[in-house]
C-alpha cells in the first residue's frame, strides 16, 4: 500500500465491503462526537470504518442504531459483510496488516458471493390472544388443567401450574414450527437463501431473515404482502429492510 | 438520530404500503440489537492482537422462551382467558398440527426445538467474548 495515509488512533469497524464502494458524503457512525465514516481500501476490499474514542464506553441506543444505520446505506449499493456490534481496532495500519492483508481472499470471496443481494427480515407476532385460544380449543389437557385451576394460584409449587404452563409453551412452539413452513412456503420461492431465527418473546410467531435478488425484490415484498394480509386476523407481520446481510455472513475461517 | 447527518433514505417501495404488513423506520431500538448483537461477522476469529478492549454497554435483548416463570406466565394467561360460551373454531388446518392425543411433551422439548431454530448459545457466548 503505497502512501500509507492511514487514520490514526482507535477505529470502530462497521464491515467489509468492495474497494469499489463509495461512502455518501457526511456519513457519520458511532461515537461521541459521531466518527465520519470512511473506507480503507486493500486490493478488491475495503473496511468501512470511523474514528472513535478509546477512553468511551460504546453501546448506547445512538451507537446501536449508527452501527446499523451505516450498514444499510452500504448495502444499498454495494456488496457488505457486516461485523458484529462493537469492533474496534487499534488504528488503520493495524486493520489494512492483521484483517485487510491476511484474509483478503476469504473476504473478497464471501463478498462475491453476497453480490446483488440484500437481506430482508420478517417478524410476526400473533395477535392478542389469538394463538393462546386456538391452543386451548385443540389440547383437551390444557382445557381440563385450566378448569382445575379456576380460582387457584397460579405458582410455582403447583405441579399443575407448571404442567399447564409447560403444555401451552409446547403447543406454542409447535404452533411457530408450523406457521414458519407457511411463511418458507410463500417467500422461499422469491429468495436465495432463508435463515430462520429462534423467536425472542412469548408472543413471537415467526422470525426469519431472507437473502434476496436485487431484481426479486418487488415479487418478495408483494409475496409479503400477501401473507401479511392472508395472516391479518392471527399474525400481524413486519418487514425490516433491505438491510446488510447479517444472517448470511456466516462465520469465515479466521 | 443527531448522530447521523446523513439523512438514509430508503429507496420508494415498490408496492403501496398494506394495512397489513408493517414496515418499520427507523427500526425498533430493539430490532436493531438483535440485528447488530446477534448476527454478523465476529472480529475475534479474524483478530487478535490489535483489538482495542472499548467497554460495551450492550444489553441482552433476548428473553429465555423456555423456563419455569415462562410457563407460569403462560399458566396464568391461560387462565385468565375469558371463553365466549362456545369454543372458538381453530382457522383451517391448524388443528391437524396439534394432535389432541399426542403424547405430553417431555420438559425439554421445547428447549430443543428452539435450540435447533436458532442457536441461541452460541450467540451469547460469543457476546460475552466480545464484551471482555
Amino acid at each position: 500500500m503505497p502512501g500509507g495515509d492511514w487514520p490514526s488512533g482507535p477505529q470502530y469497524l462497521y464491515g467489509i465491503t468492495t474497494s469499489s464502494a463509495g461512502v455518501p458524503p457526511g456519513l457519520h457512525g458511532t461515537g461521541h462526537p459521531a466518527g465520519r465514516v470512511v473506507l480503507l481500501r486493500h486490493g478488491a476490499i475495503a473496511a468501512i470504518i470511523s474514528s472513535v474514542r478509546a477512553d468511551q464506553p460504546l453501546g448506547t441506543p445512538a451507537d446501536a442504531r449508527a452501527h446499523a444505520h451505516v450498514l444499510a446505506v452500504m448495502a444499498e449499493a454495494a456488496s457488505v459483510l457486516p461485523m458484529r456490534f462493537g469492533a474496534v481496532m487499534t488504528d488503520g495500519a493495524a486493520i489494512v496488516a492483521e484483517l485487510l492483508i491476511p484474509h483478503h481472499d476469504t473476504l473478497a470471496a464471501a463478498l462475491a458471493r453476497l453480490d446483488g443481494h440484500q437481506q430482508f427480515t420478517i417478524k410476526g407476532k400473533y395477535i392478542g390472544q389469538a394463538a393462546l385460544r386456538e391452543v386451548l380449543a385443540a389440547e383437551p389437557e390444557v382445557m381440563r388443567l385450566r378448569r382445575l385451576l379456576a380460582g387457584r394460584e397460579i405458582d410455582a409449587y403447583s405441579r399443575e401450574s407448571i404442567r399447564l404452563g409447560e403444555l401451552v409453551a409446547s403447543a406454542l412452539e409447535r404452533k411457530r414450527m408450523a406457521d414458519l413452513q407457511i411463511l418458507v412456503g410463500a417467500l422461499q420461492p422469491h429468495a436465495a437463501a432463508l435463515a430462520p431465527r429462534a423467536p425472542s418473546a412469548a408472543d413471537d410467531a415467526v422470525d426469519a431473515a431472507f437473502l434476496v435478488l436485487r431484481r426479486q425484490r418487488p415479487a418478495f415484498e408483494q409475496a409479503a404482502e400477501e401473507l401479511a394480509r392472508h395472516w391479518r386476523s392471527r399474525i400481524r407481520l413486519r418487514l425490516l429492510g433491505p438491510l446488510a446481510p447479517y444472517d448470511f455472513s456466516g462465520t469465515l475461517p479466521g | 438520530m443527531s448522530t447521523t447527518q446523513y439523512e438514509y433514505q430508503p429507496p420508494a417501495h415498490y408496492y403501496p404500503p398494506s394495512p397489513y404488513l408493517g414496515r418499520p423506520s427507523p427500526s425498533s431500538l430493539r430490532d436493531v440489537l438483535e440485528l447488530i448483537l446477534d448476527k454478523g461477522l465476529v472480529i475475534d476469529i479474524f483478530v487478535r492482537v490489535s483489538l482495542v478492549g472499548i467497554e460495551l454497554l450492550t444489553i441482552d435483548a433476548r428473553i429465555v422462551v423456555a423456563s419455569v416463570d415462562t410457563y407460569l406466565k403462560f399458566a396464568r394467561e391461560v387462565s385468565r382467558l375469558d371463553l365466549p360460551r362456545a369454543e372458538p373454531r381453530l382457522p383451517g388446518g391448524v388443528g391437524q398440527v396439534i394432535q389432541a392425543a399426542e403424547e405430553p411433551a417431555a420438559p425439554g422439548a421445547s428447549q430443543g426445538g428452539q435450540g435447533k431454530q436458532g442457536e441461541q448459545a452460541p450467540a451469547q457466548q460469543s457476546r460475552r467474548e466480545q464484551a471482555t
